[in-house]
């Protein structure tokens, strides 16, 4: 089956698409934060009248301005990319993934960018309670923008409330709420937002340290700092709650990207939970039965990987080679066998299209099996896995092996979100007890900390991506396509073009972003009654 | 009801939202004070 697949094509159809997500994503938790830390700052000038509050506000937002204004533009190209390079994709779940793409795109457009216009142009021309209203709504849109293609990415790792029609080959939506309102899209809604919180606070400690440590703007970096830092607590404490619950999620509906997030090779019960460990050699795939778990270094938490699948610290989490290779014990089914539902599934739909094509009298019966929901249940949902059927037995047990994302890259990538996520809290709670305990402004290990968080929380929240992404390969609807399947058949030479068109368009905007940012940092916030 | 939990997991976040802005408020007020007790030893060590 693979044969037929132009590998080319799809690396570089991954890497386009990997490259203009993750050039989005640094522009978009600093929106997504910043908004609301202006909100608290310009509902504190308006309530206080302070003039002073004016000046730290306008000093933010036009931060916030600058990063906005860049960050469109790469989400503008990464909603076309759905249709340029993944037309496959879009043929077939264009109908649910859509609807939520739409929304998200209204609300993108129309609700933020009608109320930003006013909060950056409309200081001393409307009233100062509409002014604060369009920052307050500026904030909300930009979060609940977020909120659709959050639901979009969800559905692609736990695909629910759709129906598969054989006539058009496609899912069609058949229940918007259980899109909406499933598990996954909720705590990923939760899990994404607060880090984007998490990283516009440490933005601001960041940049507010770096004023103290000049000795300049202090007062004003020092109330920054309050803000930041209690929002920052509070979207910490929030972080941490979604992501044991996606952690559970995943447990659940996607067990091969949790087993490769602790690269745990064999199931356990009473699994330990890697707190810090060093792969030995990497073994990503394929692999093999041979294949064993290996760390050169590993601290562990006893029980605890356990109790976060499944709330019980005795529970039986399963390995990588569990999941391929099945395990009757635990009623794991094996990606042999699934291959070959799958398989069974794809060939019925192309025995359906062929009867329908040719009006063939096994056509009822065909259909019948799509409206069973015993068959759906039991074939239909593997019939990702039949991309992966070969007539070989032998051939069919290696193909199996495919079937896993990169582990090592999986591992670090979570493990260094959670490492860095912990400093970060730390560090909020420091910079809050040593702000009331008036020795804030001469510790230069803290304030150096706290501006070199800055590139670090960037780090922490592509890593965040990288998990979510990497370590659900080789799907982009989890169990029912491949990426490979998903991409466009066009040339893979256009796709490498414009891969590098863009590589170069993005890199010159994100230096463009640091450089404003810098300048405009180092200039500080203006004596108030400058324009912004 | 089939989506309970979820609906009060998204309405979490609006909570937190009103909380942060109410802890915010909170620890600005008492630095703002804290300041300005420093400023009135400083101004009464400076007499």
């Amino acid at each position: 089956m693979f044969e037929s697949i132009d590998l080319t094509l799809v690396n570089w159809s991954r890497a386009q698409f990997a490259l203009t997500a993750m050039y989005h994503w640094i522009f978009v938790p600093l929106t997504l934060g910043l908004g609301f830390i202006v909100a608290f700052m310009e509902t504190l000038y308006v309530k206080t009248g302070n003039p002073e509050w004016k000046r730290i506000t306008k000093y933010w937002m036009k931060l916030f301005g600058i990063n906005f204004a860049i960050g469109v533009a790469t989400g503008i190209i990464l909603e076309f990319e759905f249709g340029t390079n993944w037309s496959n994709y879009s043929w077939f779940v264009g109908d649910i993934f859509g609807a939520p793409l739409a929304i998200e795109g209204i609300m993108a457009f129309f609700m933020e960018s009608t109320f930003i216009a006013v909060m950056f142009f409309g200081w001393g021309k409307v009233s100062k309670k509409f002014h604060l209203t369009s920052t307050w709504l500026t904030a909300i849109g930009a979060n609940l923008s977020a909120v659709w293609i959050l639901v979009a990415n969800a559905w692609m790792q736990d695909p629910v409330g759709m129906k598969f029609n054989p006539d058009t080959a496609r899912m069609e939506m058949v229940n918007f709420w259980d899109v909406f309102l499933s598990p996954s899209a909720v705590t990923k809604f939760l899990h994404t937002t607060t880090s984007g919180f998490v990283l516009a606070a440490i933005f601001v400690v960041g940049v507010s340290s770096w004023y103290l440590l000049k000795k300049r703007e202090i007062l004003f970096a020092k109330k920054s700092i309050v803000i930041a830092s209690t929002f920052g607590i509070i979207a910490s404490i929030m972080l941490i709650a979604s992501g044991d619950s996606s952690a559970r999620e995943m447990a659940e509906k996607q067990p091969m990207k949790f087993a490769a997030m602790e690269a745990l090779y064999e199931g356990k019960t009473n699994a330990p939970l890697v707190a810090i460990g060093l792969i030995g050699d990497p073994q990503d795939d394929p692999m093999d039965k041979t294949a064993k778990e290996d760390f050169k270094i590993k601290i562990e938490i006893p029980n605890m990987l356990s109790y976060m699948a499944f709330l019980k610290a005795d529970a039986f989490v399963p390995g990588i080679k569990d999941l391929i290779l099945g395990n009757e014990k635990h009623g794991i089914m094996s990606y042999k066998e699934k291959i070959q539902r799958g398989y069974e599934a794809q060939q019925t739909l192309a025995a359906y299209k062929k009867a329908q094509k040719e009006g063939l009298p096994e056509l009822a019966s065909l259909k019948a099996k799509f409206n069973d929901q015993n068959w759906m249940d039991n074939y239909f949902q593997y019939f990702g896995y039949g991309a992966y059927y070969a007539e070989d037995e032998a051939q069919l047990e290696k193909n199996a092996f495919k079937i896993i994302p990169p582990i090592s890259i999986s591992f670090y990538s979570f493990h260094i979100m959670v490492i860095l996520g912990g400093h970060f809290l730390l560090l909020f709670i420091i910079l809050l007890w040593l702000i009331f305990k008036n020795k804030l402004a001469d510790n230069k290990i803290v304030l150096w900390t706290a501006v070199w968080s800055i590139p670090l929380v960037y780090i922490a929240s592509q890593a965040g991506w990288i998990v979510a992404e990497v370590g659900r390969q080789p799907w982009v609807i989890q169990d029912l396509m491949t990426t490979s399947r998903a991409v466009s058949q066009i040339d893979s030479g256009s796709v490498m073009v414009t891969f590098w068109l863009f590589a170069l368009t993005f890199t010159s905007l994100l230096i463009a972003e640091v450089k404003i940012l810098t300048k405009q940092i180092k200039i500080g916030p203006k004596k108030e009654g400058g324009k912004i | 009801m089939k989506y309970l939990s979820e609906i009060l997991w998204y309405l979490s976040w609006p909570l937190l939202i009103v909380i942060s802005y109410q802890a915010v408020k909170w620890f600005i007020n008492k630095f703002e004070k804290q300041e300005a007790q420093l400023e009135e030893s400083k101004d009464n060590f400076d007499i």
